[in-house]
């Protein structure tokens, strides 16, 4: 796994910052943390390339960097972060829906532009965008701007946050050790510090979610305080907040499997509901509750007729709007897809949604259709039996999906060989004998979820080589188009044509494969948030 | 010696009467109408020549009435070449009729050595005399000669999805519709099982509920159907549901056959043969040398130049 994460990151940093910084971030990925001389060395560049190697990595938020003291003499330490740089790969997803889910035109543009730069301060970036300071579109983007730091969407970065995770972890560490001694600690004094720590982590966690929640019912109310004076530090560096655009796709993708299990109405109330719910960590299992009422406040009323054609209500029983919207959640709340819960019965109820088991049930129902479109419905039938009987023998799955002995065993071969299900020997007698040996047949979904992650990742990877062959066997192609591009830019005349009449046409196959390798891409993206960022 | 043909007459007159044990009395009736003025005691003589040559087999009731059946002549014939304890074990294990009888009780009544009694049963299992039974509680409508019919599961499995499914969703709004939570209307075993007796799909045996709720199982498998039980809801700590035991409760929902879809099998990636083992990045398969791409992406362009073909797929390809 290890060597293919390698191999796709690679890819990644090529696609996007060209060969050279590929070759410093693979020296940093394969060897982890090392100084400057170290990896120029190991890279064969000179000092002054790889210095603006890493510059570019650090700028991105791909490379770390720390102190350590060593003897006399102060080295400093570059590691890379691999969650980083696959991250890389969402960008699309991030870009498309920024609009949508910050509410606010700019967004999509203001990502772009943070992402394209990996750190920015407001003024930078109004420079960067070349926008007169006195247009009402300054006002706009600064708005945007400042309903992004707000709702979370970017984070401030200071100097701190050059150092990795781990590197904090270790000093934090070493700072409580020496308040309780100067000598070498016991196992007892680590482990009380430790504790400490994690303590202190907690807190903080809980200092943030109050401070979440004081904002969201600052949301609830008509933004005065907003209008005329809109206020933050304008020299002040900003990243986008990965977290939590991953948990906004994950809500999306929530809405759309209900959307898909029930009927676009009880998608678009699920979606209501987790807007309401509006976390920020994708760690978080349980949203909090929510009020009947504050659905039926936040749920457009032009969506009532929808809302009445999808639904056969009781008859003779007179439907109201909100009987309607409840009878919506209960169809929610009873299926068996943990898609919503139910907490209080006070007031009409209070709602609540189990992100980690809503996501389990999302997990299944994909893993299930790799099983069915990879090895039929057959396969998925003996899945199903082993997932719902757990062990079993090659007979008893004959029996429950009813299916013939050949059949069975061939299905299973082919599952077995594909990593999905495991055998499991239960000799009878002590010399193991295979001819009086139970042999078991059984599904570990965890395990299967790991393999069909590592196939996604290693399609991407897969994805990447391809795009790389297309492109680099157009490259006569796209050369020529560059010129041209510069002419025209050079000329200001429209009508230079480099390019015959087939090299168009070339070109423009080319570009739509492009497009289909990333729509491809883009898809599986989706689904690699869903088994490895979601909880 | 050969069987004569009177003898063989008196045969084919027993066999007629098919698996069943025929009074001596009533034979005699029988066999006059195929050879007139045969008197009491020849017919003895016939049916005792008869038994010896293996052609009948012989019982004798509590009230000194003796009863013949016929066997088939091809069974006969196989019954002359064994020796006499394989006869003895053939003989208790017909007797035991279809309940059959275990090795240990052969043993024991015959008092013929374990060794003997194995070998004897295996090169009469060999010759098609015996066979181990197969399962007492594989159902009669879904299994033949103790292997699955799937013919006869497939037909059953559509019949059933498709009458759960009509009564699943309202006809008289949308189509994506459903129906309010606490319905009561969706399809029940009972009402299936109705249906399957009235199609007169299945004429031979019995419906059986037992059977079609294996049926319904394999359907809940293929993620076809939900099963719903109405009344009692769920435990929400456990999910358990309390008294699944009473039919009267359960009811069957099928789910749109719209399914989530995943990523990963459009790719060819997904569907490549070579796609774990062989493929590496620089090896003699790679992805740089693939053909499946190529075909690929070049569908992908015709699907476009021929909107005709594609139409509304148009947008699904690059829908993302």
């Amino acid at each position: 796994m290890a060597d293919m994460l390698d191999r796709l990151c690679c890819y990644v940093i090529r696609d996007d910052f060209g060969p050279s910084v590929e070759q410093v971030a693979k020296v940093l990925l394969q060897k982890g943390r090392l100084t400057l001389p170290i990896i120029a060395k190991l890279s064969k560049f000179a000092l002054a390339k790889t210095r603006e190697c890493l510059f570019i990595l650090i700028q991105h938020n791909l490379v770390y960097w720390a102190e350590a003291r060593e003897s006399q003499r102060i080295g400093i330490y570059y590691s890379i972060e691999r969650d980083e740089i696959l991250t890389r790969l969402n960008f699309g997803i991030y870009i498309k829906n920024a609009n949508e889910w910050v509410g606010s035109r700019h967004a999509s543009e203001l990502v772009k532009h943070i992402l394209l730069n990996g750190k920015v301060t407001f003024s930078g970036l109004v420079e960067d965008l070349k926008i007169n300071k006195k247009s009402s579109r300054y006002k706009d983007i600064k708005e945007s701007f400042y309903r992004m730091i707000e709702k979370n969407y970017i984070s401030s970065v200071d100097f701190t946050d050059s150092k990795s995770a781990r590197d904090k972890a270790t000093e934090a560490e070493q700072r409580e050790l020496a308040k309780v001694t100067n000598f070498i600690p016991t196992k007892k004094q680590m482990a009380e510090a430790k504790a400490r720590l994690a303590a202190n982590l907690d807190m903080n966690d809980t200092a943030t979610g109050s401070k979440r929640k004081l904002n969201l019912e600052n949301f609830d109310r008509p933004t005065k305080q907003h209008k005329g004076e809109i206020t933050f530090d304008e020299n002040q560096y900003f990243r986008v907040n990965y977290e939590k655009f991953n948990v906004k796709a994950r809500n999306k993708r929530f809405a759309k499997f209900v959307r898909d299990r029930l009927n676009h109405s009880a998608g678009t109330i699920m979606r209501y509901i987790l807007d309401i719910a509006d976390c920020d960590k994708a760690s978080e299992i349980e949203s909090c509750s929510v009020s009947l009422h504050r659905i039926l406040k936040n749920i457009p009323e032009s969506k009532d007729e929808v809302f009445f054609q999808q639904m056969k209500t009781e008859k003779g029983k007179t439907v109201t709007r909100e009987s309607l919207i409840k009878q919506y959640l209960d169809c929610l709340i009873e299926d068996d897809a943990n898609l919503l819960c139910k907490k209080d019965e006070n007031l009409g109820g209070l709602y609540f949604v189990k992100y980690n088991a809503l996501c389990e049930s999302l997990k299944q129902q994909v893993f299930e259709n790799i099983i069915l479109e990879k090895y039929g419905i057959k396969g998925q039938r003996i899945i199903k039996v082993l997932q719902a009987k757990q062990k079993l023998d090659e007979k008893a799955v004959t029996t429950f999906t009813l299916m013939s002995v050949m059949d069975v065993r061939q299905k299973l071969t082919e599952l077995l060989n594909g990593g999905f299900t495991q055998v499991q020997e239960v000799p009878r007698s002590g010399d193991r004998a295979p001819s009086r040996t139970f042999f078991f047949w059984y599904v570990d979904y965890n395990k299967c979820y790991e393999i069909i992650l590592y196939n996604y990742y290693r399609t991407l990877a897969n994805i990447h080589q391809v795009r790389f062959e297309q492109e680099s066997s157009a490259a006569r192609l796209l050369d020529k188009k560059e010129k041209e591009d510069a002419l025209k830019q050079l000329n200001n005349n429209t009508f230079i044509q480099l390019l015959t009449e087939n090299e168009t046409k070339a070109l423009n196959e080319l570009e739509f494969n492009l497009t289909q390798l990333d729509t491809a891409q883009l898809r599986i993206v989706q689904d690699v948030m869903l088994f490895k960022d979601y909880k | 010696m050969e069987v004569t043909e009177e003898e063989l007459t008196a045969h084919k007159v027993i066999l007629e009467q098919g698996p069943i044990f025929v009074d001596e009395i009533k034979l005699h009736e029988l066999i006059d109408y195929e050879l007139p003025d045969t008197s009491w005691e020849q017919l003895q003589i016939i049916l005792d020549s008869l038994h010896s040559f293996g052609l009948v087999r012989k019982r004798q009731t509590h009230d000194e009435r003796v009863l013949y059946q016929a066997r088939t002549k091809e069974i006969a014939k196989k019954l002359q070449n064994l020796d006499e304890k394989e006869f003895e074990i053939y003989e208790l294990i017909e007797n035991s009729e279809r309940k059959g009888i275990a090795k240990s009780e052969i043993q024991k009544t015959t008092k013929i050595v374990q060794s003997i009694v194995e070998s004897s049963l295996k090169s009469m299992q060999d010759q098609q005399l015996v066979k181990e039974p197969a399962d007492e509680s594989l159902s009669r409508l879904l299994y033949n000669n103790g292997e699955v019919d799937t013919i006869v599961v497939e037909a059953l499995k559509s019949l059933c999805y498709n009458f759960i499914y009509h009564r699943s969703f309202p006809k008289d709004l949308e189509e994506e519709a459903i129906y309010f939570p606490a319905y009561t209307g969706y399809a029940t075993l009972a009402k299936i099982v109705q249906c399957i007796q009235e199609s007169k799909l299945i004429t031979e045996v019995d419906v059986e509920d037992a059977d079609i709720r294996q049926i319904l199982d394999v359907l809940i498998f293929e993620g076809k159907i939900v099963r719903l039980v109405s009344g009692a809801i769920p435990d929400s700590d456990t999910m358990d549901i309390i008294d699944t035991s009473h039919d009267s409760h359960v009811m069957y929902m099928a789910k749109k056959p719209r399914a989530v879809s995943n990523a990963w099998t459009p790719t060819p990636c997904g569907r490549c043969p070579y796609f774990k083992d062989e493929c590496t990045e620089d090896g003699e398969i790679s992805p740089s040398n693939c053909v499946f791409y190529p075909q690929w992406l070049n569908r992908g362009i015709s699907l476009i130049n021929e909107p005709s073909k594609s139409k509304g797929k148009e947008k699904n390809i690059m829908d993302w």
